[in-house]
């Protein structure tokens, strides 16, 4: 089923958590 | 295009997650995201990502052509394929 395609940057809140590469 | 060398991705239910890992960035993209990122990867040009997601989705691709280059754009600008 087509669904718009979308890209979400979500650095923020991943760094926001104390995850690091 | 194609995804930059230091661009990783992931696949996830949702779609696929998508990593630069230069700058220290995290992306999320749903499942037609995904696609069009499968087909980039595959060295795709837009007009034939165009043509094969009209196949698949059983859309006219006049109806799905501006939500794709969008997307492409998206992924332009993000610094994340090679143009």
């Amino acid at each position: 089923e087509w669904k718009k395609p979308e890209l979400e940057d979500v650095s923020e809140k991943i760094m926001a958590q104390p995850i690091r590469f | 295009m194609k995804l930059k060398k230091f661009v990783k991705t992931r696949d996830e239910k949702f779609g696929e997650v998508i990593f630069d890992t230069l700058k220290e960035k995290v992306f999320v993209t749903n499942e037609t995201g995904k696609d069009i990122v499968d087909l980039l990867q595959q060295g795709y040009s837009s007009e034939n990502i165009v043509r094969s997601l009209s196949d698949l989705y059983n859309k006219e691709p006049a109806e799905i052509q501006n939500d794709i280059l969008s997307f492409i754009d998206s992924l332009k600008n993000n610094s994340l394929i090679e143009v």
